[in-house]
Formats: structure tokens, C-alpha cells, sequence
């Protein structure tokens, strides 16, 4: 028996001044899956991480994450954003910005119930910085402050979980580390990650979306030539580098898996 | 034995309240001002207040709810601009500022009678405090510590990180227009105290001194508000030793310490 769907995208566009930064995007992920978005800048992966979110409306199209519209199922998604140090210095503690993974309108006041702080401690120990809890959010490492991240996703015990640039502004160990937590994660929820490096993630995902304004989803985790025609502007048949171009995703993996053992 | 007898007075009385008042809110709201980098914003409302003072003065209608309205007005407007388009945010509160201002200007000029002095609504005075602004801001301060407490996680949320807290349902939308419409009546309630051209240095510069010594936004705003209420409290002194208006005496000290705590500041471990 085919898992369920988790996230449906039906001939979906998004316009913004005249342009489409989604054209009729089609998409169906199963329960349990991880994907890999890539594609080139400006191409549409945040659009399509937010179309997810619900914090863009589609102009045409259907979004359906477990079969429901986004905004009727924000409390079964987790989100885990780009590491942006937007507001540096900002007065607050790690269990804050966990606690903002609870369910929302629940809690009043200034301290958390200790029901609260209790689960804020194992979200924080599962991703294992539980020790950081009443430490000033910015005086982390980049890679801590992705592991808050991903446990403020994880506190609400989410079906799926999306990633946008989460190794952005992270230093190689705190990659690792993040890598080596996502095989932990993969199988309990469906998972869907942006990620600008396909290199890296290639190793781990089941499948890979190609974005750029339209969308070519692979089943397994390798790009194809129609998938580079995309990124990269060339249709790889008609280009003298067209074999170049589709080896180059086995090279990648080839060379992640040499790396890894 | 002369500060005994000042105490007794009923006018100080009053002053030292409204002045405890005063930082007490603007030690609440201007941390979120200053955690949402929106200075400019509280600078603009505050400025254009004085087109609401101009209009009730020229049409001869109480002052403090005609400025009050036309300051709500005005914060409206700018929450709408920011809504529309944030980044011409910084363009329409440029606009709304300078009309605001200029309107009061001209309208204080073809006003009948005596205007009085201008500079006791620009850098306010004791003497214009009446007991009825008492019990305004006493009500503004219930109403934004009421306001505060209840959704005080949603507040972290949206000033934290504002596109997550919408992700998560949280009403964002409505963040903006109540924090400029709380900022409009602040800034009305605190123009005899310190005036609606330094108000916004009171707003900013408590929060300021306490940011980088503060682990939480509640903890930030209570000390902003200690502070602040601090600074009120040395400012109506200051301004009745040395003939000062209080906004001035407020305000300076206020400057001094800045300076100072940027020369020793040390970012939080």
C-alpha cells in the first residue's frame, strides 16, 4: 500500500508584477518523504516554501498539505527558516523562541508553565543542545541557533516539517551536525528542504524538485538533463557540454559518498 | 527643607505623577519601538501631533481629544502605508511628519486670540498638567500593561521574527496599527510632560540604555520602564531647580547617560 499524499500542488502560479515566480507548478509528495528544492536564485524556492506556509496566496492553483488548505493545518507544519541574524541582539532566551513552536493563543503572561518548560527541555534535548534552555538566543553559534530552530519546529510535533537554507551561514561542523540529525528525522515526517547546496544534500533525500518558475520533480535523488535545461538555461541534447552537465549530478553523489565512507 | 515644601505643593504633586506616568509608558511602548527598529515611525506621529494641535486651537475644541484623534488618524494612515508597502514606509511617515507639523504651524498663525507660548507644547510644562491627564494616562498605562501581559508571547513572537509568528496563525496584520495607535496616544498624554518634539527621545533612549544588559523582552522592559520613570522623575526636579521646561531637563540626562553607557558598553555573554 503507496503512502499518503502529505503535500499537493496542483497546477499552482504565483505572479508578482507581471512576472510568474511559479508557472503552473505540479507536485505530490508522499507521507514520510524527503525532498530536496533547488534551483537557481530568484527562481521561486522561497515562493514555493511560502505558497506551503500559506503566507502567499496562489493566483491560480490548488495547495493541499495532507489534504487540507495550509492555513487550516499551521499546527501539524514546522518551519524552520533561513539563519538570518535579522535582529541582532534581540533581548531573549532560547526557551522563548521555542516556546513560539507551541501551539498558538495558549499561553499568557510573562514565564512559562513548567508543563512548558518541560517540553521545551526535550525538543531541545532531541536535537541536543537541551543545556543552551535559559541561555540569550544571540549569543550562539550559528549552528546552535539552527538546532533552536529545528527544535521550535519539532516542540509542536509536526507531519511535516520544511527547511528553507537551513546550512546557510553555518560553519562545516555545525553542517555536519545538521545532517547527521535530518537521518534521525527522516522517516518520521514527511520533510522538505530548500537548500541552495544540492551537493551536500543529495546524499540523504528521497527525491529532488528542480525549480525555476516551473517545476520538474525526480523521483530519486538525482537531477536529470531536463532539470539542468532548467537551472542552468541550456538544453543539455542541443549543448557540446551536455554531457558534462547531466554526469554532473552523479559526480556529485559519487563524490558525497566517497566522502562519507 | 525646600524639597519638603515643593513636595506639597498640588501642581508638583501632579507633575511628579504625570512624570512617573509618562516613563512608565514610554519605557513599555518604546521597547517595542526600538526592538522593531520603528524610531523613525514614533518620531513621525509624534511630530505630526502637532497638526492636532493646531486644529483644535484654530477651531477652538478641546485640545487633548482633537490632538488625540488627529494623532490616531495619522498612526492609522501609517500602519495602512506599511502594510501596503514597507518599503515606502519610511516615505509616507516622512510626509505625514512634515505636513503634520506644518499644518499645526500655520493653524496656530490664523488662530484667534492668545496662543500662547509655542514652546510648552513642543518641550512641555509643568503648569499645563491637569488632574484629568492623570487619569488618562493612569487608564493608558492599565490598558497597555492589560495589553502587554495577555498576549505578551505573541508580542515576542511578531518582534522577533515576524514572518514565522505568521506562519504559525498568529494575526500580524493587526500588530502594526495598534502598537502606532498605542505610540499615537502615548505621545499625546506625554506632551506636557516632555513635549511632543523630545518625546520620542524618551521612548528611545530607555530601552536603549537597557538592551544590551536585558535576556528577555521582559526583562528589557522592565528595566526600560525603571529607567525611564527614573529620568522623568530627575528631569521635573532638574526643571524646577534650574528653571528649566521639563521636556529639556528630562531629556539631557537622558542624552548624558547614552553616551555614557555606549562608551562602556559591553554586549551581553
Amino acid at each position: 500500500m503507496s503512502a499518503p499524499v502529505a503535500i499537493s500542488l496542483r497546477n499552482v502560479s504565483v505572479y508578482r508584477d507581471g512576472r510568474a515566480l511559479l508557472d503552473g507548478v505540479n507536485l505530490s509528495l508522499s507521507a514520510g518523504e524527503f525532498t530536496a528544492v533547488i534551483g537557481p536564485n530568484g527562481g521561486g524556492k522561497s515562493t514555493l516554501l511560502k505558497v506551503m506556509l500559506g503566507l502567499i496566496d496562489v493566483d491560480e492553483g490548488e495547495v493541499l498539505l495532507m489534504g487540507k488548505r495550509p492555513s487550516a493545518v499551521r499546527s501539524r507544519v514546522g518551519y524552520v527558516p533561513q539563519q538570518v541574524v535579522n535582529q541582532p541582539g534581540f533581548p531573549i532566551r532560547v526557551s522563548e523562541v521555542v516556546a513560539m513552536g507551541l501551539p498558538v493563543g495558549r499561553s499568557r503572561g510573562f514565564s512559562l508553565r513548567q508543563r512548558q518548560r518541560d517540553r521545551i527541555r526535550a525538543a531541545l534535548d532531541e536535537v541536543g543542545v537541551g543545556d543552551l534552555v535559559d541561555r540569550p538566543f544571540h549569543a550562539l553559534s550559528g549552528g546552535q541557533r539552527q538546532r533552536v530552530y529545528i527544535a521550535r519546529a519539532l516542540i509542536g510535533e509536526p507531519e511535516i516539517l520544511l527547511f528553507d537554507e537551513p546550512t546557510a551561514n553555518i560553519d562545516p561542523d555545525g553542517t555536519y551536525c545538521f545532517h547527521e540529525l535530518l537521518e534521525r528525522l527522516h522517516k518520521r515526517m514527511t520533510m522538505l528542504m530548500v537548500s541552495h547546496d544540492f551537493s551536500v544534500t543529495a546524499p540523504m533525500v528521497d527525491s529532488v524538485a528542480c525549480v525555476n518558475s516551473r517545476l520538474i520533480y525526480n523521483a530519486d535523488s538525482q537531477l536529470n538533463r531536463e532539470m539542468l535545461a532548467l537551472i542552468y538555461g541550456v538544453h543539455t541534447d542541443a549543448c557540446p557540454m551536455g554531457c558534462y552537465l547531466s554526469d554532473l549530478s552523479n559526480l556529485v553523489i559519487e563524490h558525497q559518498h566517497h566522502v562519507d565512507h | 527643607m525646600w524639597i519638603t515644601e515643593l513636595l506639597s505643593e498640588p501642581f508638583m504633586q501632579q507633575a511628579l505623577l504625570a512624570a512617573l506616568l509618562v516613563g512608565y509608558l514610554s519605557g513599555l511602548i518604546g521597547t517595542l519601538v526600538v526592538v522593531k527598529r520603528i524610531s523613525f515611525v514614533a518620531g513621525g506621529i509624534a511630530h505630526a501631533a502637532y497638526g492636532g494641535v493646531g486644529l483644535a486651537r484654530y477651531f477652538a475644541l478641546p485640545v487633548l481629544p482633537t490632538t488625540a484623534a488627529y494623532s490616531l488618524l495619522m498612526a492609522l494612515v501609517m500602519g495602512w502605508a506599511t502594510r501596503q508597502s514597507r518599503h515606502r514606509t519610511e516615505a509616507v511617515v516622512g510626509v505625514i511628519w512634515a505636513g503634520g507639523m506644518s499644518l499645526g504651524v500655520v493653524l496656530m498663525q490664523y488662530s484667534p486670540g492668545y496662543q500662547g507660548d509655542l514652546g510648552v507644547w513642543l518641550f512641555g510644562s509643568m503648569l499645563l498638567i491637569q488632574p484629568a491627564d492623570l487619569y488618562w494616562l493612569g487608564s493608558l498605562a492599565l490598558l497597555v500593561s492589560a495589553l502587554f501581559y495577555w498576549f505578551y508571547p505573541l508580542l515576542v513572537a511578531v518582534a522577533f521574527e515576524e514572518e514565522y509568528a505568521r506562519a504559525r496563525g498568529v494575526a500580524t496584520d493587526v500588530f502594526y496599527p495598534v502598537l502606532y495607535a498605542l505610540i499615537a496616544l502615548t505621545v499625546v498624554l506625554a506632551v506636557r510632560v516632555v513635549g511632543l518634539l523630545l518625546v520620542i527621545a524618551l521612548m528611545t533612549i530607555p530601552p536603549l540604555l537597557v538592551e544590551s544588559r536585558s535576556k528577555s523582552l521582559a526583562g528589557m522592559v522592565l528595566r526600560a520602564v525603571l529607567v525611564s520613570m527614573g529620568l522623568c522623575l530627575f528631569g521635573i526636579f532638574l526643571a524646577v531647580v534650574l528653571d528649566w521646561p521639563p521636556g529639556p531637563a528630562i531629556v539631557l540626562p537622558a542624552c548624558a547617560l547614552y553616551v555614557i553607557e555606549r562608551f562602556f558598553a559591553r554586549p551581553l555573554s
